[in-house]
C-alpha cells in the first residue's frame, strides 16, 4: 500500500469525505510506537463518542445494540492499550495523524448534526462501514508494520479480528436498513 | 428361609455381575465406562474454536474467552440458553440437555457462529 493510500485509509477513520487539504497536512515520516498508541486510542475514542451519539439520536434497536457493542469493545481495547502503555512506561504521543482523525470526526459530527431517527441510523451505519474498513486498512498498511514494540504489535494484531467483525456486522445492518427491515 | 434365600442370592449375584460385564464388554469392546464429560470451546480472534463440537447428552461445555472484548455463547431458537457475558479470561458453562444440533452465536457479535451436536 502506498504512503498516500495509507494516509487516506487513516483519514477515513473519521470521514469518508475527508478533504484533500487534510491529507496534505499528513506527516511524511513513519510513526513512533508512542504515536501509534495515540492513534489507536484516538480512533477508539472517536468511535465510542459516535456510538454515544447513536444511542441518543438513533431509532433502530439493532443499530442501538451495535452502538452499545462499539462502546463496550472499543473501551475494552482502550483499557488494554492504557494498561500496556503504563506497563511499558510509554506515554502516547499526540501527532498529525491523531489530529487528522479528530478533524475528520468533527466534520462527520457536523454533517450528521441535523439527522434524527431512521435518517441518523442510516448515516451512522454507513459511516461505521467506512470507518471499520479504513481501520483495517490502517492496521494492515500503517499501524502494525510501523510498530516496533512486540507487545504493542501483538495488541494491534489481537484487535484486528474485532475490527473485522465490527465491519461485517455493520455491513449486515446496512443491508438490513437498505432493505427496509 | 429368608436367610437361605439371601444366601442363595449372594451366591448368584456375582455370577450375574460377571455375566453382565462380559455382555457389556462383548457389545462395546472399545467403549470405556465414562460419565458426563467436560468439553472446552475457546473464544479467540472473534471465533468459537472449534466452531462445531459433538458432545453427549449430559456433558458440560465450557466456553473460555481469550479475546479482549466481551462475548457470550447463546443458543439460537428454540434452544434459548446463554453463558451470559464473559469478560476477558472468564469462562461460562452449559450442560447439554436436549439431543440435536443447536446453532449458537455471540449476543454482541452476531457474525460469530458455532454449533453443538448433542447425541
Amino acid at each position: 500500500m502506498s504512503r498516500l493510500s495509507q494516509l487516506s485509509a487513516v483519514a477515513l477513520l473519521c470521514s469518508a469525505t475527508v478533504s484533500t487539504s487534510l491529507l496534505a497536512q499528513a506527516p511524511a515520516q513513519d510513526l513512533s510506537d508512542a504515536e501509534v498508541a495515540h492513534v489507536a486510542v484516538t480512533a477508539n475514542t472517536i468511535d465510542i463518542e459516535f456510538a454515544q451519539v447513536a444511542l441518543a439520536r438513533g431509532l433502530n434497536p439493532e443499530v442501538k445494540g451495535f452502538a452499545t457493542t462499539m462502546i463496550t469493545d472499543h473501551s475494552a481495547v482502550n483499557k488494554q492499550a492504557a494498561d500496556l502503555a503504563s506497563r511499558l512506561g510509554v506515554t502516547p504521543a499526540d501527532n498529525a495523524v491523531s489530529q487528522l482523525l479528530l478533524e475528520g470526526a468533527k466534520e462527520t459530527l457536523a454533517a450528521t448534526a441535523q439527522l434524527q431517527g431512521s435518517a441518523f441510523d442510516r448515516a451512522y451505519i454507513t459511516r461505521e462501514v467506512a470507518y471499520h474498513q479504513a481501520v483495517l486498512d490502517a492496521l494492515d498498511g500503517l499501524l502494525i508494520p510501523t510498530t516496533s514494540n512486540a507487545d504493542l504489535k501483538s495488541l494491534l494484531r489481537a484487535v484486528r479480528p474485532a475490527i473485522a467483525e465490527h465491519l461485517a456486522h455493520a455491513q449486515q445492518l446496512s443491508a438490513s436498513l437498505q432493505a427496509g427491515k | 428361609m429368608s436367610t437361605h434365600r439371601h444366601a442363595g442370592r449372594r451366591a448368584v449375584l456375582p455370577v450375574l455381575a460377571v455375566a453382565l460385564v462380559v455382555l457389556v464388554a462383548a457389545g462395546k469392546p472399545a467403549a470405556p465406562a465414562t460419565g458426563p464429560q467436560r468439553r472446552v470451546v475457546v473464544i479467540r480472534g472473534m471465533a468459537f474454536v472449534p466452531s462445531s463440537l459433538t458432545v453427549q447428552q449430559g456433558d458440560t461445555i465450557v466456553w473460555v474467552n481469550e479475546d479482549i472484548v466481551p462475548h457470550t455463547a447463546t443458543g439460537l431458537q428454540p434452544a434459548a440458553w446463554t453463558t451470559g457475558t464473559l469478560l476477558h479470561a472468564q469462562r461460562g458453562r452449559v450442560v447439554a440437555r436436549e439431543k440435536g444440533v443447536i446453532a449458537y452465536t455471540c449476543d454482541f457479535h452476531p457474525t460469530m457462529k458455532g454449533a453443538l451436536t448433542i447425541q
